[in-house]
């Protein structure tokens, strides 16, 4: 092998390694939330009107590494709302574009598209509204689920 | 190329379709809760005057329709009740007549006294606004000329599961 072989798989050798570690750091991808929200309750309404919706923006989001070219994120639910019931999401993104309001769903759905570089503190903003046909709806619990893809 | 950088040169693409495809998922948990909701609202000022009659007869009645009313329940089977904070003079009647929303039933034109009676049943789980409200007010001879006077009606939503 003469010398210009040589530099030439040390090139790519040193690519290779390169693509691993970019690879192996983006695969550490990491989306964090700063905890629950407080329980959410509708207990009012104007006469006449549906029951007043409530809504809680008291917690955040973080993406914490970059994408390699962009992140998306998903939201679902484990299971159906009640009948009646609707859970909207809606996640700001300073550095991506917000869907706006989302109904959750047990499918998830993209909340945040084109996310071009990693962001913190991201206010998450749930939306619970009823109709009166729904009733009287007991304490109860939906796990929410944030998936960061990383996407084209 | 050598075996080995071909091997280097596949895992970088492999990394990078990795890191291409790569997840992460976290979960919040939400708790929520509707509670017994029952609002009712009346909108207008009626103003009733009786001062005519035809002869031989009693004075004759007079209705204010100018007001409304609207509700919003998420219970079954509510009720509308309706009272005046003190009785009418003697030989004045006012009664009220609500227009009872989809489901429901109006007791029709109703005579209201300082004892709450239903005006309206079987409300269930709606909200209906700008509903009709008719006042009327029934005056006999005996009950003379009587000064301009005002009660104030108090509507009850109740009796909701």
């Amino acid at each position: 092998m003469n010398a210009s072989a040589s530099a030439v798989r040390r090139i790519w050798r040193t690519v290779a390694v390169a693509g691993l570690a970019f690879g192996a750091r983006d695969a550490r991808a990491q989306i964090s939330v700063s905890g629950n929200p407080t329980a959410m309750k509708v207990t009012a309404a104007v006469a006449g009107s549906a029951p007043t919706a409530v809504s809680n923006a008291l917690t955040t989001y973080s993406l914490s590494t970059n994408p390699v070219r962009h992140f998306t994120v998903t939201a679902s639910i484990n299971s159906p709302m009640p009948a009646g019931v609707t859970l909207n999401i809606t996640l700001a993104a300073s550095n991506g574009v917000s869907v706006g309001a989302v109904t959750l769903s047990t499918v998830a759905q993209n909340v945040v598209t084109g996310v071009s570089k990693r962001m913190f503190g991201q206010v998450i903003t749930y939306t619970l509204s009823a109709t009166a046909a729904a009733g009287v709806v007991p304490l109860q619990t939906r796990i929410v689920t944030l998936t960061q893809i990383n996407t084209p | 190329m050598s075996k080995s950088t071909n091997f280097l040169t596949i895992g970088a693409l492999v990394a990078f379709a990795a890191a291409n495809t790569a997840s992460a998922q976290v979960t919040q948990t939400v708790t929520f809760q509707v509670t017994a909701i029952n609002q009712i609202a009346v909108s207008g000022a009626p103003s009733l005057t009786i001062n005519t009659a035809v002869a031989g007869s009693a004075p004759t009645a007079v209705t204010s329709a100018v007001s409304t009313w609207s509700v919003t329940t998420n219970q079954s089977t509510a009720s509308i009740t309706a009272s005046i904070a003190s009785a009418m003079p003697a030989g004045l009647t006012l009664s009220a007549n609500l227009t009872a929303p989809a489901g429901a039933a109006s007791t029709g034109l109703t005579a209201l006294g300082t004892t709450a009676v239903n005006v309206v049943t079987g409300i269930t789980k709606l909200n209906s606004a700008g509903l009709g409200l008719t006042y009327q007010l029934d005056a006999t001879a005996a009950a003379g000329v009587v000064s301009s006077s005002t009660r104030v009606v108090t509507y009850t939503i109740t009796g909701g599961v």
